[in-house]
């Protein structure tokens, strides 16, 4: 990796130094990003300081950059997971679904749930702490009329572990679905499940190729700008 | 003091030494990990100004050495941070 990247250095430097600039990479005993940012940013300066600015290599360069920094960032974010459940609620009004949402979302009742998945660990001491992470982490969504004026509503639930997410969302559908059937006791009106929490192998975020696009557009844009503005104040017309 | 091309003088002010070995010692003597781009960009522009020059390699690693032009820079160098040294002292002892 890093002697492909001594190749982003003009040729004239490394005709010069190229060969024992190989060799002081290869005794390095530990080369992480920090070393490979620092390769980058010498080629780089190299570049300017030997060249001036060449509109299309400063682009080159920012963009590799850009393409490195974005990588190192997705890497950086921890995969998410969404499980949807959805409930039929035809045979119920929507004011007691509502009311039965608002209820399955008490506070106590999402501590019992943060205890039982032993979510945001790491949370504790935050404001509002875990059990109100999670209710702003659970979305309750009305579904619009599918056929013959039936109605259902989607539970979702997002967490960086696939099976906690769909426990978590199930365990959230059946308090729904708990308060509603307290609430409409012996009317025989009841929410039914249309499908269950979901088990979502694929992660939904981070958007890895999205994230390394947008690194290499900023990388590029940037470097040709700044090659440009360095050629203008130096009257050299643009290439 | 976080300037590489001073700290690449200093250190060959007792002796020539590879890139390696620069590295090494200037993390020893003033605490700055210098990394290998910056090395070596340091590296070219104090042969540029005549600084430094490479000298005869015993093996693949090529070393440099400082020289009279480069003494004389570093020198001065030190001279002023001396001054500005003894003046920081002298007005902190006052304040």
């Amino acid at each position: 990796m890093l002697s492909w990247l001594v190749r982003c250095y003009p040729r004239v430097w490394r005709d010069r130094y190229g060969a024992e600039f190989n060799e002081f990479l290869d005794e390095l005993p530990n080369a992480g990003w920090r070393t490979v940012g620092d390769v980058l940013k010498g080629a780089l300066s190299m570049q300017v300081h030997q060249n001036g600015p060449s509109v299309l290599k400063l682009a080159g360069l920012f963009g590799l950059a850009g393409l490195i920094i974005g990588a190192g960032v997705s890497l950086a974010i921890a995969d998410r997971y969404v499980s949807i459940a959805v409930v039929e609620a035809t045979a119920v009004e929507p004011k007691v679904v509502a009311a039965a949402v608002v209820r399955s979302r008490a506070p106590e009742r999402l501590q019992a749930l943060v205890d039982k998945h032993r979510l945001y660990p790491r949370e504790g001491g935050s404001q509002g702490g875990p059990a109100e992470l999670l209710a702003r982490r659970v979305h309750v969504t009305a579904s619009k009329e599918f056929g013959s004026g039936r109605r259902a509503f989607r539970i979702e639930f997002v967490h960086d572990d696939p099976k906690t997410a769909q426990l978590v969302a199930n365990d959230v559908t059946e308090a729904i679905l708990a308060e509603q059937a307290r609430a409409n006791a012996g009317s025989g009106k009841m929410l039914s499940i249309l499908d269950s929490a979901s088990f979502g192998p694929d992660p939904i975020y981070p958007n890895r190729p999205v994230i390394g696009f947008i690194g290499v557009l900023i990388g590029v844009t940037s470097g040709a700008v700044w090659a440009m503005l360095r050629r203008r104040r130096r009257g050299v017309p643009a290439a | 003091m976080t300037d590489p091309t001073l700290l690449i003088l200093a250190s060959l002010a007792d002796g020539d030494k590879h890139g390696y070995a620069m590295m090494d010692d200037i993390s020893r003597f003033a605490g700055v990990a210098l990394g290998p781009g910056t090395l070596y960009g340091a590296i070219t522009r104090l042969e540029e100004r005549g600084w430094i020059r490479p000298v005869a390699a015993t093996d693949r690693r090529q070393p440099y050495t400082i020289t009279a032009e480069g003494r004389r820079h570093l020198a001065e160098q030190v001279e002023a941070m001396g001054r500005f040294v003894k003046s920081g002292r002298e007005r902190l002892g006052r304040a």
